[in-house]
């Protein structure tokens, strides 16, 4: 677990964070959202201690972070950002081997994790280990970000803005890959960010900040559904919050029983595992009320109808 | 690229280097090529000191002063890029761009009633017009290094000694060269007005032949400083291009 207590970091006059209380369990992954200059890099930042808090301590799983010297610590938390950072003179297999190497891993082990975080990243060994960043697109890049901020197995790995270069088609593929990768190993993400649509796809929390202040925390769906008046309201947007926890549920959770509909062989179907969103797009798209839910094997298991859609995404109260 | 420098690639190298190999070692058959160049009854070709000796001391001069100045240049440079030494980086500029500013010969005779005649009056002077080269190129060069790469090393993980080590200096490296390479061909002409002051090298040949309106020798020395420099700077930008990231 990830605690920041009363965390305040002043430049000058100016507090750039303001008496910052957060709490990210462990395997979550918690987005900090703002705009820009609201000071969720800073705090990003003062996690890894690459800023010190004027005031206020940052504990990790109970244990103050100024107890161990600062670059002890960052080898043990991952860290990416915007703009990747990899470095031009290196290949590939040695940006990954970067902090294993700052730690004294052994060259067959440091080998083993290459290998391992390139399969991970569905890249191919023989075709990119051996490749300069400039060889490389935005996409692979990033994703070479990850893998080095992964290689030596952190517990917590902290992102800022990482897909924020990227055009849409490779941010949503990639923030789906991390997504999944972060469920395997386990892993703690704090991310920062200034895009709700990425809060809303990867976080189980999500802290809203403004003027170096917590606005709000709370999961995705509380957020959209109840969000504090003002700042974080404008932020989660009006009408389109609708389709937005539609977004965040999937069908499988919510159908109803097929028994209730005359289903026959000309209504569209669709997967238990996509998103209500995706549904009500079919049911626009198909002009179909209701639609099939099919598992995965392809077997009729429920039957989800517009009007509970629509429900579903209506507003509070 | 290949087109457009011919002179620095291996093959334009070892074009120069055979050319100045035949002016050097083969200055005698020379002869009838300079010969009506000289005045009547002149010799056409230098003979006091061997051509190869000439070639030996002058690159001996230039490689000293230069290195001395690369040194200095990059240590200077390398402190005032750190935090705790950038506010010399005006007082360090403004040194550097002296040096510089004074023409050599100023400093050829502003250096003799202190060290006297020899080598030491032209070592000073190409010292010090090889700083601000080597100087300027290091803190571009360190200032080349991208911001998110210096962060991305520094989240990681790396002490500030890894990241200069691992990090800034390696991707700095071409740039420092390039401005080695210019303090060494400027230095390579420069050089020649030591003899002036009685320092050995291929200058002495040059002034020589004004001194006794031998246009030869002026010819002949002059080409000789001349493939020098261009052989150098072959070589310097293929270490460039040897360290070069991108």
């Amino acid at each position: 677990m990830i605690e920041l207590n009363n965390l305040t970091r002043s430049f000058g006059d100016h507090k750039a964070v303001d008496n910052l209380n957060l709490k990210v369990e462990t395997g979550e992954i918690c987005a900090l959202i703002g705009t820009s200059g609201c000071g969720k890099s800073t705090t990003l930042k003062m996690i890894n201690r690459l800023i010190e808090p004027s005031s206020g301590t940052v504990l990790i799983d109970g244990e103050d972070i100024r107890n161990q010297p600062p670059e002890q610590l960052r080898r043990k938390i991952g860290y990416a950002i915007q703009g990747v950072g990899l470095f031009p003179h290196r290949s590939v297999y040695e940006n990954i081997a970067t902090v294993p190497r700052l730690l004294g891993w052994s060259s067959e082990k440091i080998d083993a994790r290459v290998h391992e975080l390139l399969e991970l990243l569905k890249m191919d060994f023989d075709s990119f280990a051996h490749r300069k960043p400039n060889r490389l697109s935005g996409g692979e890049q990033q994703r070479i970000g990850v893998a080095r901020a992964l290689a030596a197995n952190p517990d917590l790995m902290l992102m800022d803005e990482p897909f924020g270069a990227l055009d849409p088609l490779t941010r949503e593929r990639l923030q789906l890959e991390l997504k999944q990768i972060q469920k395997l190993l386990g892993i703690t993400i704090i991310l920062v960010t200034h895009d709700i649509e990425e809060a809303i796809r990867l976080a189980d929390r999500i802290a809203v900040m403004d003027g170096g202040r917590l606005l709000q925390q709370a999961t995705p769906e509380e957020l959209l559904r109840n969000p504090r008046e003002g700042f974080v309201s404008n932020l989660v947007g009006g009408e389109e919050r609708a389709l937005r926890l539609l977004s965040l549920r999937s069908i499988g959770d919510l159908m109803e029983p097929a028994e209730c509909f005359e289903l026959n062989a000309t209504t569209p179907s669709i997967e238990a595992s996509a998103t209500l969103r995706d549904a009500l797009a079919r049911q626009i798209w198909q002009q179909s009320p209701v639609l099939r839910v099919t598992g995965e094997n392809g077997d009729t298991c429920g039957a989800i109808s517009m009007e509970r859609l629509l429900s579903l995404g209506q507003r509070p109260g | 690229m290949k087109f457009q420098q011919p002179l620095r690639n291996w093959g334009g190298s070892l074009v120069i280097l055979c050319l100045l190999l035949y002016l050097t070692l083969g200055a005698n058959s020379l002869e009838p090529l300079l010969g009506p160049l000289a005045p009547e009854n002149a010799p056409a070709i230098y003979a006091r000191n061997s051509f190869i000796d000439l070639v030996g001391w002058h690159l001996l001069l230039v490689l000293i002063a230069i290195s001395a100045a690369a040194v200095i240049a990059i240590l200077a440079a390398l402190f005032v890029s750190r935090p705790v030494g950038a506010d010399f980086l005006p007082l360090a500029r403004s040194l550097a761009n002296l040096g510089q500013t004074l023409p050599p010969v100023a400093v050829l005779a502003l250096a003799v009633p202190a060290v006297g005649f020899g080598s030491w009056p032209t070592l000073i002077a190409l010292f010090l017009y090889g700083l601000l080269p080597i100087f300027e190129n290091t803190l571009a060069g360190l200032g080349s290094v991208p911001t998110t790469v210096k962060d991305a090393a520094r989240g990681l993980g790396m002490s500030p000694l890894q990241r200069f080590w691992q990090v800034e200096l390696p991707l700095a490296l071409p740039l420092i060269i390039t401005g080695i390479r210019l303090s060494v061909i400027i230095s390579i002409g420069t050089a020649t007005i030591g003899s002036t002051v009685a320092a050995k090298g291929l200058g002495e040949v040059i002034i020589a032949g004004i001194l006794t309106d031998n246009l030869a020798f002026v010819l002949h020395g002059g080409l000789i400083v001349a493939l020098m420099a261009m052989l150098l700077d072959g070589l310097f930008v293929k270490l460039e291009r040897r360290f070069a990231t991108v």
